[in-house]
Formats: C-alpha cells, structure tokens, sequence
C-alpha cells in the first residue's frame, strides 16, 4: 500500500470515541500545510518565477527600505529585497534539509533493518551504538560533527543527519523485529532465501511506510537545526544567501529594521509547522 | 527495599557503559582525527618557537604519544577534572568551563523552572479548560500551542524578545540590566520550545487518565472538576511528565547554545559556540563529555525514581532486563504509547523501540525464524 492510499483509509483511531478530535481526518490545517510545502518547493526550484529582483545585488536600490508593495519583506543594508533572499534561500535549506533527512533515513534504515533480521550480537553492537548516539545532546553531536568536516551547507547537513540516525534505526529495528517473526519471512528463508535477499524483498518493503513518515516527521526539526547551524555561521557562507544566515545578518538592525529578522522567522515557522501537520497526518495514516 | 539491588546495579553498569562509548565515539570524532592540535597552535611561524621548542612541547603534552595512551591520558584527565588545554588561547580547559559554568547554570535552572510552570499551565488549560461555552476556543488553541512552539527557531525567538522588549516597548534595557533583568528575556527564549514537549506528553497523559474508568467512577461520585484534577489525575500524570523531563535535557543544552549567542551572555553555550567557530577541539570535547554525562546522570535518577514514585512498578522493575531501556516503565503500556506517539510528534526520540519488548525477552529467542 502506497503512502498515499494509506492517508485516505480511515484510521481505527478515528472511529474511537473521545480521541482527539481533528487528528486524522484531511483536516483544513493538512490542506494549508501542503499548500505551503507546494509554495516553498516551487521557491526552491524556480525562484525567479516569484520574484524579478536579485537576490545578491540590491542595485541603486535604497538600503532598509520598510516594506512595502514593491519590497515584500523591505530591503536590507545593501539594498537588497528581502523577500527575494528567502525565496532563493528556500533551495539551500531545503536541499540541506532533504540530505539531513538522506543520511538519517538511508543509514538509520540500514543500521536498525539489519539489527533487527540478524539479531544476535550484530544487534546488541548496533544498538548499543545508537545507545551512544542518543546520550550525546543533539547540538553537541552536530558541532562535533562540523568541526571534523568544516563549515559549508553540505557538511551542516550531514552533521544535522547524523543526529537524525538515532531514530530512524530504532524505528526501522522495529519493524524489522516485527516483520521477521511473520510466517512469510520464515517461508522465504524456508524456500532457500538468503539473508539479504530476505531483507530486500520482504523485510525493507513492509518496513518502508512508517519510516518514511517519520522522514517527512524529521524534515521540519531538520530544517530548524540546519537554520541554528547557518545563524551560527558553520552553515551555508555569505552571499548566499540562507535561511539562518538570513536572520543572523538582520540581527545587526534589530533596532531599525525589524522587518530583516520578523519576515524569515515567520516564513521558517511556518515551513516547519506545516511539515509537521503533514508529517503527523502521515504517520496516523501508516501506524 | 524499594529499588530491587540487582535492578540498580544493571541500570548503573548500563549508563556507565554508555558513557565510556560516548568519550570514546567523541575523543575519536575530536582528537584523533583531527590529528594533532599541538603543532597547529605552536609550529605558527609568527610564535616563532624553534622546530626544539615545539618537540618539546609536544613530548610534554603527550602528543607524540600512541593513540592508545593519548586515549588513556584523555580518560584519566576526565577522571581528575584534567580537561586539556585550549587551542585557541592556551588556558586549561577546566577554567573555562568553571568560569562560564555558574551561569549557564542559573539560565538552565531558570528557563527549565519557566518552562515546567508553563507546560502545565497549558496541559491543565488544554484539558481542563471551558469545553463548551463562549470560551471553548481557549482549549482549541492551547491544545495547539504545543506543535507551534516546537516550530519556532529558538535563535530568532530571542531576537524577536529583544525586538519587542528592548527596542519597542524599552521594558528591558539592553545596554546596562541588572543580572536579574538580563535573565528575564534569555530564560523566555530557553523556556518557550523546552515547555513544548512536555506541554504535549502532559496534555495526551491526562486526557488518557480523564478517560479511565476511575476518573469516571470518581466524577459519577459527585467530585468537582478540580477536585479530580487534585487528586486523581496530577498523581497519575506525573510519570510520563516525568520522563519527558529526563529527555528535554538534550533541548536545554541547544537552547543554552543560541540563547547565550543571541543575547552575548558568557556561558558554556556562548564557550562551545565560539570553541567550534575557532576549531577549538579539546574545548567542545570536554563540553560533550560533560554534557553527556550530566544527560546519562539525570536519566539515570529519573529511571530510579520510577519504582519509589510508583508503586506499581517495583515488583516490574526487578525483572527488568539488561536490554530493554527504561524497561521500568514497561508496566503502563497505554502510558508509554501515548509517551511514544506524542513524543514522536514533537521530534523528541524518547529512546525506546514500541516493539522491542517480546524481541528482547528470552522466550522470543526460541520462536526466532530461521536465518541465513
């Protein structure tokens, strides 16, 4: 069953009486989250078709400028729109994003699909790894992480995923647990099935949905932990221009032009809130 | 004797286990492939110390050492409060972290107290609220506070506080505030996104418990809304708070990171912010070794406090297995979901696998399928 087909089945959950009430359903908030989700991926991809200006050249454009009709979000110290850095910033976090979800996703998978069909010691020394993962503060564990790889949007991003491994493995680990125990895993090895073709064809396929849902989960705190990483200046360099990076250089005119931190901060909150509505909806959908 | 002995020692042999990994998995990230920091500093032509002189320098510090007995020396130093010293500056790493550590401190203690008075704030209102009526929108929202606060980046929260505060309405002033008005705005900033969780995991455990037979009985008996809420439902909604109190800790060291950033407050975030911008590495390795413990310690103390909390658990927790993690809790299992989902949906990670109870018991070993 498809991601998809698995959102319009009415959940078990729906039906019980005095369970929250608007959770399940396609609510009117998912149909506003995927609507943003839509704006914020059309940013990424094709930016100028929401903007004429230029993201890293103000021109003769007046510096500071409050906003206005011509300049959503105003302009910032150079001139530059601010409306315009974020739409062309959507690409950077966005793709930062997706390879923290990449890395989380393909090596926590891997690590707790392996775990939990091999079982034996190869479990007890993947888990205890993941154990040590866990115990290490996320923030700590990804400043850890760019201080080996160097600063840069691709390295943030790792950095970010390798904090996401935690719990795709343990998700993944149970579902392997489940699935191994059913009687068509056992009729597969039965039938001369080797350990990774098992793992391929049987394990892997009716694992997928609810690991999938929790990347669609992780994508919003993802894109919140790349963002403090580009504030703090080991994302994404200047000029390009990036989500985090965006706010950090507007914090220097705090007192003047509110607009350069009020506008992004809003545009991020609610990119990440609407990952979240469509994550939950997902992962009601395939529990 | 209310902790089983046998409980307490497989508990503190498993923390103790995890962090032994956890100094090793970090010594190896920061110290040995990096390489050596000693040269870095030192052989910089514009010190100009001799090829001697550093040698040495190096024999001194141990860096010439094999990676094994670094290891060791590394491990010792930890044990005796001997941390290394700085790349950046050439002090003892343990200065600096006591110097910075008595504020990071209070700003934790403040903003983690802020953020437990306003998770239950909202979890009591959320739940306990007007359900019907012309102010039934107040249970709405608050219901939906939780998933808000969680999305906000934390560093421009505390832009925003100062925006609105100190330049707008000029409460709080930003170039000379006494220490406890320097306080006010960086303990909102921590407070905010730490009150979320567990706003969330209080707002799901008691509408579970308003939901159980004995909260109806007591209700049917004529007890008054608040009355249950006193006596039945705070009692029992104090475990899963409690839980998600032991894994905030995570949360509260990023929110001290920015927050100190944001507001130039010198902390232990503002040490580890500054120690990454200048590859500073035997800084940030003694600022995630403490870290890590001080998060293993608490989750330690909270799996221990379960049994003397609940009494139900004690017979449970003797059984635990070395295994299962926080499998103390195993006997509320409509807790732990309801802890697992809603905790899953703020991107907390509580650490446990839903399903790994009957794959880690013994018995399920026996009707393990076959395997290649």
């Amino acid at each position: 069953m498809s991601l998809f087909t698995a959102i319009t089945r009415t959940s078990p959950e729906a039906t019980r009486p005095g369970r929250s009430r608007r959770a399940n359903a396609i609510g009117p908030a998912t149909i506003v989250s995927a609507l943003i989700l839509l704006i914020a991926v059309l940013w990424a991809l094709f930016p100028s078709l929401f903007t004429h200006h230029d993201p890293n050249d103000g021109g003769d454009t007046a510096a500071l400028l409050a906003p206005s009709l011509d300049h959503w979000f105003g302009t910032d110290q150079t001139g530059r729109d601010a409306f315009t850095r974020v739409v062309y910033g959507a690409s950077q976090s966005l793709l930062a994003a997706l390879v923290a979800v990449g890395v989380g996703l393909i090596v926590g998978t891997a690590i707790g699909l392996i775990a939990g069909t091999r079982r034996g010691w190869l479990d007890d020394v993947l888990m205890r790894f993941i154990d040590v993962l866990l115990s290490i503060p996320a923030i700590l564990l990804s400043l850890s992480i760019v201080i080996v790889l160097g600063f840069g949007t691709i390295n943030a991003a790792i950095a970010v995923g390798v904090t996401a491994i935690a719990q795709f493995a343990r998700l993944a680990r149970s579902e392997a647990v489940r699935i191994n125990t059913s009687d068509f895993v056992a009729a597969a090895y039965g039938s001369g099935g080797t350990f990774f073709s098992v793992l391929f064809r049987h394990i892997l396929p009716n694992s997928i949905s609810p690991v999938l849902s929790l990347a669609v989960l992780q994508i919003g705190s993802a894109i919140l932990q790349i963002s403090t990483l580009g504030f703090l200046g080991y994302g994404t360099p200047p000029p390009t221009p990036e989500w985090g990076l965006i706010i950090a250089e507007g914090r220097n005119f705090v007192a003047t032009a509110w607009w350069l931190t009020v506008f992004p901060g809003l545009v991020v909150m609610a990119i990440v809130l609407a990952t979240h509505q469509i994550g939950n909806t997902l992962r009601k959908a395939t529990s | 004797m209310i902790i089983d002995t046998r409980y307490l020692f497989l508990r503190l042999g498993q923390a103790l286990l995890v962090l032994l990994l956890a100094f090793t998995a970090a010594f190896i990230l920061l110290s040995l492939i990096p390489g050596d920091g000693v040269t870095a500093r030192f052989a910089d032509p514009a010190l100009g110390l001799s090829a001697d002189q550093v040698a040495e320098i190096r024999t001194e510090t141990g860096a010439d050492e094999p990676w094994f007995s670094r290891y060791l020396l590394a491990l010792g130093g930890f044990f005796t409060g001997n941390f290394g010293f700085s790349v950046q500056t050439g002090a003892a790493v343990s200065t600096i972290i006591a110097a910075a550590l008595p504020s990071t401190a209070v700003l934790a203690l403040s903003g983690f107290t802020t953020a437990l008075v306003l998770a239950v704030v909202i979890a009591v209102l959320a739940t306990f609220g007007p359900a019907t009526g012309p102010l039934s929108w107040v249970r709405r929202v608050l219901d939906s506070v939780p998933s808000l606060f969680i999305s906000i980046p934390v560093f421009w929260l505390g832009i925003l506080l100062i925006q609105v505060f100190s330049f707008q309405l000029g409460v709080v002033s930003v170039v000379s505030p006494g220490p406890a008005e320097a306080l006010v705005l960086p303990t909102l900033t921590v407070a905010v996104p730490l009150s979320a969780p567990i706003a969330q995991v209080l707002i799901r455990s008691i509408t579970d418990v308003k939901a159980s037979g004995f909260v109806k009985v007591t209700s049917a008996k004529g007890a008054s809304e608040l009355w249950i809420l006193v006596h039945t439902v705070a009692r029992n909604a104090v475990l899963p708070g409690l839980t998600i109190i032991g894994l905030v800790f995570g949360e509260l060291v990023a929110g001290a990171v920015v927050t100190e950033t944001v507001f130039g407050r010198n902390g232990i975030g503002q040490i580890t912010a500054q120690a990454v911008t200048h590859r500073d590495n035997p800084i940030l390795l003694a600022v995630v070794v403490i870290a890590t413990f001080a998060y293993v310690i608490i989750n330690l103390i909270v799996d221990l406090l379960y049994p003397i909390i609940d009494v139900r658990l004690r017979s449970q927790a003797s059984t635990a297995s070395a295994g299962a993690f926080r499998s103390s809790t195993k006997a509320d299992a409509s807790t732990r979901r309801a802890l697992a989902t809603t905790a899953g949906s703020v991107g907390v990670d509580l650490g446990w696998d839903e399903s790994s109870e009957p794959g880690r018991s013994p018995a399920s070993h026996e009707t393990k399928g076959p395997r290649s």
